[in-house]
């Protein structure tokens, strides 16, 4: 009886289970705290490394569309782990062997060796979406998706850049007074002063459709405007002191870089500006040139079909236009390519190597199917893989958009069609200086027709 | 009536037993009970509170990192040229040229604020230099404490891939990011 009372002196079962639930809720507030910081701190350090890698992609589409106008049409994926070199955002990203200063193919990936970073975003999947419907800004979606402990990550990221393949027209040059176009039909192609055009045309001995001797006059007038501008003379004369001081410096036993890139610079420049001015010209009379093409008869050209001594001088003119172009256009090239010469592409920025390296590309592009060009003998597209080449060369391992640049131009090389679809600027160019092209037909008509 | 006697006979005993002292047995076996839960309750506290402190930890490096990432960028987004590391090279220091031809140089140095005997670390600094004064203590710069590693890509000539591995006590954070230079155009 006794013992059974001394027994009963413990704890009852009731206050043992509110000792145990008390230390259990304390517990447990202390579990559910610490759970929470942990994901809070898992949560953090995961969308922490989405945005940096984010912001990585971002760079990087920025980088490569700077250079490559059509990048942003194929570069969506969708859901491509970043580890082990499965997206190129992710790739070569390091260079961590010999032979130093390049990145060897497979050099540089997040691989299981690179802690702690692998292990965190193993799991994670990028996908970039571009939206190309606005012409003229595009915009681009990043998503990051990873599992999460609790449920599924995700970060997103949307930028926009500027489009630059747009199609654009082709500036004209020079303004025209009022005026001054009948003064040179009058003057240049008949001889006389300040005659209406009317009443020289209604001469039956001279004859013509006033349509047609406008358009003669509008072609030879911006010609030979060009040809005696200010612009060309002074920058020809320029050119050709430029010239000289090239070949000196080039001379030299060590090349002076500096001097070099300054005299190279402004050569580039004047050759360019010539090249374009000269082509807007010819883009410009085009129209009318087509005209003239079109009424080929003694009713339109009236005196100048029978005795076609001006109207040959005049069309002669547009044959020296399309050839001063595409040698300016080629002296251009020659130049940019100076600075892939050995000893002074090393004196250079490799900034300026790049910028000039996209010049050349740009210019040999055009180069590649410039009917003229084929006409002087010479091989666009051969001469143009060469370019493409030499730049190839020079950034290998080193510049991967680069690289991918030169790969879709030899594409492109392979598939015009499909090149110029993408890019309706470039397009536009094209149509002019094809093989068939505007310029071309042209200037089949000039020789076939109008030879000197 | 028998019952009753019996109940008042219990309330006796149990008036009798209350006077009684607790034995050394029970003492010791309290005082050990108390003991194994009061060792419990205080590593329990302990170790929620070193994990509270090591969480708290964690978020201050990734809260570094993230502040030190924007420094880094906005300082390389004034630059015009990537000096080193040249293009296709790693390296762990990076010079970069901004517009008004200032040299920026990005380097570590040990953390001596957060090392110790054992634990060593080191700082991501920028010094900027104008040319105009050889040392001048307002270009210095530190931009992240807690380094391990820290490397510089140059993959592009507008733009550097960032490598940093950051380390404290409770363990490491590793962040990849690309910082793009301003596009300037023609303007050199």
């Amino acid at each position: 009886m006794s013992k059974s009372i001394i027994g009963g002196k413990g704890f009852t079962l009731v206050e043992l289970v509110i000792a145990f639930f008390i230390l259990m809720s304390i517990g447990a507030a202390f579990l559910i705290a610490l759970r929470a910081g942990t994901q809070e701190s898992t949560f953090l350090k995961e969308q922490f490394s989405a945005a940096l890698l984010s912001r990585k992609v971002v760079e990087d589409v920025f980088a490569e569309v700077e250079i490559n106008p059509w990048a942003a049409d194929g570069i969506d994926f969708s859901k491509a782990r970043m580890v082990d070199g499965e997206s190129h955002f992710f790739s070569n990203l390091e260079d961590t062997k010999p032979p130093f200063f390049t990145i060897d193919t497979g050099e540089g990936n997040i691989t299981s060796d690179c802690q702690p970073i692998y292990s965190l975003i193993e799991d994670f999947q990028i996908s970039l979406k571009t939206d190309l419907s606005d012409p003229q800004i595009r915009t681009a979606k990043i998503a990051l998706d990873w599992k999460s402990k609790n449920s599924k990550g995700r970060h997103e990221t949307e930028f926009h850049y500027h489009n630059t393949t747009q199609q654009k027209e082709i500036d004209f040059p020079f303004t025209i007074e009022a005026g001054d176009l009948e003064k040179y039909i009058c003057g240049f192609l008949y001889a006389t002063q300040s005659q209406p055009i009317e009443n020289i045309l209604n001469n039956p001995t001279i004859g013509g459709h006033k349509n047609t001797i406008e358009s003669l006059g509008q072609a030879g007038f911006m010609t030979s405007r060009f040809f005696s501008s200010d612009i060309y003379t002074d920058t020809v004369q320029e050119i050709e002191l430029l010239e000289q001081e090239k070949q000196g410096l080039m001379s030299a036993v060590s090349l002076p870089g500096k001097e070099l890139d300054a005299c190279l610079k402004k050569l580039v420049e004047k050759r360019y500006n010539l090249a374009k001015i000269s082509f807007q010209v010819f883009v410009f009379i085009t129209p009318y040139l087509e005209t003239i093409m079109q009424n080929n008869n003694q009713a339109s050209l009236g005196i100048h079909f029978t005795n076609p001594v001006l109207l040959k001088v005049l069309l002669q003119n547009v044959t020296r236009l399309g050839d001063f172009f595409t040698l300016a256009l080629w002296q251009t090239i020659v130049d940019l390519q100076t600075y892939f010469t050995p000893g002074f592409s090393k004196q250079i920025s490799i900034k300026k190597l790049a910028d000039n390296s996209l010049r050349i590309i740009s210019l040999g592009r055009l180069l590649s199917f410039n009917s003229i060009y084929s006409k002087m003998g010479k091989d666009g597209k051969a001469d143009y893989l060469k370019i493409l080449n030499q730049v190839e060369t020079s950034f290998k391992g080193r510049f991967a958009a680069m690289e991918r640049l030169v790969a879709q131009e030899k594409d492109f090389q392979q598939n015009v069609s499909a090149a110029m679809a993408k890019n309706p600027s470039l397009a536009n160019v094209y149509e002019y200086l094809k093989p068939g092209g505007k310029f071309s037909v042209i200037l089949k008509f000039i020789k076939d027709n109008y030879p000197l | 009536m028998q019952k009753n006697q019996r109940q008042i006979e219990i309330v006796d005993y149990k008036i009798t037993n209350t006077k009684k002292a607790f034995s050394l047995v029970e003492m010791l076996a309290v005082f050990g009970i108390m003991s194994l839960i009061g060792v419990s309750v205080f590593m329990v506290l302990s170790q929620s509170g070193s994990t509270q402190s090591s969480l708290t930890d964690k978020l201050a490096l990734q809260m570094e990192a993230r502040r030190a990432a924007d420094v880094f960028t906005t300082y390389v987004s004034q630059c015009s040229e990537i000096v080193r590391p040249s293009l296709g090279e790693t390296t762990d220091y990076l010079v970069a040229r901004t517009f008004t031809n200032q040299i920026l140089l990005f380097r570590t140095d040990e953390d001596k604020k957060h090392s110790t005997d054992k634990f060593k670390v080191k700082k991501l600094i920028m010094y900027k230099h104008d040319h105009a004064d050889p040392w001048a203590a307002k270009n210095h710069h530190e931009i992240m404490g807690w380094v391990d590693e820290i490397k510089f890509t140059s993959v592009s000539p507008s733009s550097v891939i960032l490598n940093i591995t950051q380390k404290n006590q409770d363990g490491k954070f590793q962040f990849v990011t690309s910082a793009g230079l301003l596009n300037a155009g023609e303007l050199e």
